[in-house]
């Protein structure tokens, strides 16, 4: 395998893993496994990465 | 199988106009400058929803566990493929007539950049990711790097990478959602713990950071100082630009937000229910100290109905303060920080000159929305337009992160870290933050001193 295509590879692997990483993260938190005020947070389908106040009213709406 | 990351052909971070052009203002300046392109091309977009042009700015659905397809529906397609043709548009012509660049050269690379922000904002709308504070900012950061990190950003993907072009536009679109008339709304009490306690620790982090710690680069000293003490990411994302930070600063701010984020958000509701503190305190706490303003609502409502109240109001207050605080951090830094030793004090010319033009946008939308819209158009109409104009917003921020990822590897951001200083100011503000907003807290909201507020 050539340098070129190696990278492209661990370029693959990297986009790859981030969806895995998203259902590992999933299996942890709707578990419990990070704690209580996550599962309640996630639980309640709130919003905790909004970045601006305008983000979080929507959530309350 | 491991192979170094390859070399980036990094454009020079300090290529923004505005800094070269300090010695006299030029009427050309108003379409040849980044800073007036981002003013405009800000008021043009919001000028497409508050004119009814637009309607419906789209926004990727929040989706539920593992099936990433539904994170793209099929009927968003034709929306976001105009939203990426409008904006492509403008983002390009503001190159073509500021650097005299090809359309043909930026065009390609901008289609790939808005690709890879759908990508992020896919993965930030899970639920999940929704649910631990990984939003849209932290995945486009993560695809940038996997990309520079691997294959290396190609040139042409480089020309439409331009972080500050996104950053500034998306800033002067968030001015329009600070509008002055909720201020009344709060009262004296959240007024007192978010306006004493916020420039008090920014104060105390600049010091702490620049004379204790002796740390060398003062921009990244108050992009840290501003996200612990205001509202995070935003806040960062505000302070970066006005003192215009080098991205490697604003990634690291930005990644010790995100992180201790998450921690104090878990952390904190336990200990005020371990410890049985009052909820109006412990809410008005957790507002004043956690970093991101959705973290604090939804810690604080895990603590009780009336911490959920108090935690919102408080964060609430803090982000009215980012335009205050980015203006203050603009001009001081033309005033005293970028000013040579022994030179004189620039006068009102110098200080025009060299002030970022976006700060003027930003302050111009936030005063066109609180009063001109709202008095013309009611405050419920303006919130209606303020929810449409907010996606403008994430869209730009969400290709400005990726533009950070795109130019940054991660030896160089290794290297920011200076034996781990960055990471001692951010804890030792954070806990002067925790230590400060407490006791403020308990002054104001104990009712020892003060009546005690009803919400």
């Amino acid at each position: 395998m050539s340098n070129n295509q190696q990278k492209y590879l661990n370029l693959t692997i990297a986009l790859t893993l981030m969806p895995l990483f998203l259902w590992g993260l999933n299996f942890l938190v709707s578990g419990g496994f990070l704690g209580s005020t996550i599962q309640q947070i996630y639980d309640e389908d709130k919003d905790a990465s909004g970045i601006f106040w305008t983000d979080a009213e929507e959530t309350k709406r | 199988m491991p192979s170094s990351p390859p070399e980036i052909e990094k454009p020079d971070i300090t290529r923004d106009d505005t800094q070269a052009a300090v010695s006299q203002a030029k009427w050309s300046d108003l379409y040849k400058q980044e800073d007036w392109w981002a003013v405009w091309i800000g008021l043009l977009l919001l000028g497409t929803v508050f004119s009814g042009l637009v309607q419906v700015v789209p926004k990727m659905p929040k989706w539920e566990g593992v099936d990433l397809l539904s994170a793209l529906p099929l009927e968003f397609i034709p929306q976001l493929a105009l939203l990426a043709i409008g904006l492509g548009i403008m983002f390009t012509l503001g190159n073509v007539v500021m650097k005299g660049q090809k359309g043909l050269d930026i065009a390609p690379g901008f289609v790939v950049i808005f690709l890879l922000a759908i990508f992020a904002y896919m993965l930030g709308n899970s639920q999940t990711a929704k649910a631990i504070n990984l939003g849209y900012a932290f995945w486009a950061l993560l695809i940038g790097l996997a990309i520079s990190n691997t294959i290396g950003t190609p040139r042409w993907l480089l020309n439409a990478a331009r972080t500050e072009y996104y950053i500034k536009t998306g800033l002067v679109i968030l001015g329009a959602e600070i509008l002055f008339s909720r201020i009344v709304e709060f009262g004296p009490y959240g007024l007192a713990i978010a306006w004493l306690v916020t420039p008090t620790v920014i104060l105390f982090m600049y010091f702490f950071g620049t004379r204790i710690l002796k740390m060398k680069q003062k921009t990244l000293v108050m992009v840290v100082a501003t996200a612990t003490s205001v509202c995070g990411v935003s806040a960062a994302i505000a302070a970066a630009a006005a003192c215009r930070a080098k991205k490697y600063e604003l990634t690291l701010a930005v990644g010790m937000t995100l992180i201790f984020t998450v921690i104090m958000m878990v952390v904190m509701p336990l200990f005020v229910k371990a410890v049985g503190m009052p909820e109006l305190i412990s809410g008005a706490w957790l507002g004043g100290t956690i970093d991101a303003t959705g973290a604090v609502v939804a810690a604080g409502e895990t603590v009780g109905e009336l911490a959920g109240k108090s935690a919102a109001l408080v964060k609430m207050i803090q982000n009215m303060l980012i335009g205050v605080i980015a203006f203050a951090i603009a001009a001081s830094w033309v005033m005293f920080v970028d000013r040579q030793p022994g030179a004189p004090r620039p006068g009102f010319g110098e200080l025009w000159i060299r002030l970022p033009k976006f700060i003027l946008g930003f302050v111009a939308a936030s005063l066109l929305a609180s009063f001109v819209f709202i008095p013309l158009m009611g405050m419920d109409t303006v919130r209606d337009f303020l929810s449409q104009t907010k996606n403008y917003r994430g869209w730009l921020f969400c290709m400005a992160f990726l533009s950070i990822g795109l130019e940054s590897n991660f030896r160089e951001l290794g290297s920011q870290f200076q034996g781990g200083k960055p990471m001692i100011l951010y804890i030792v503000g954070q806990s002067f933050n925790l230590i400060i907003t407490l006791l403020v807290a308990w002054l104001a909201l104990s009712g020892t001193f003060f009546p005690v507020p009803q919400l």
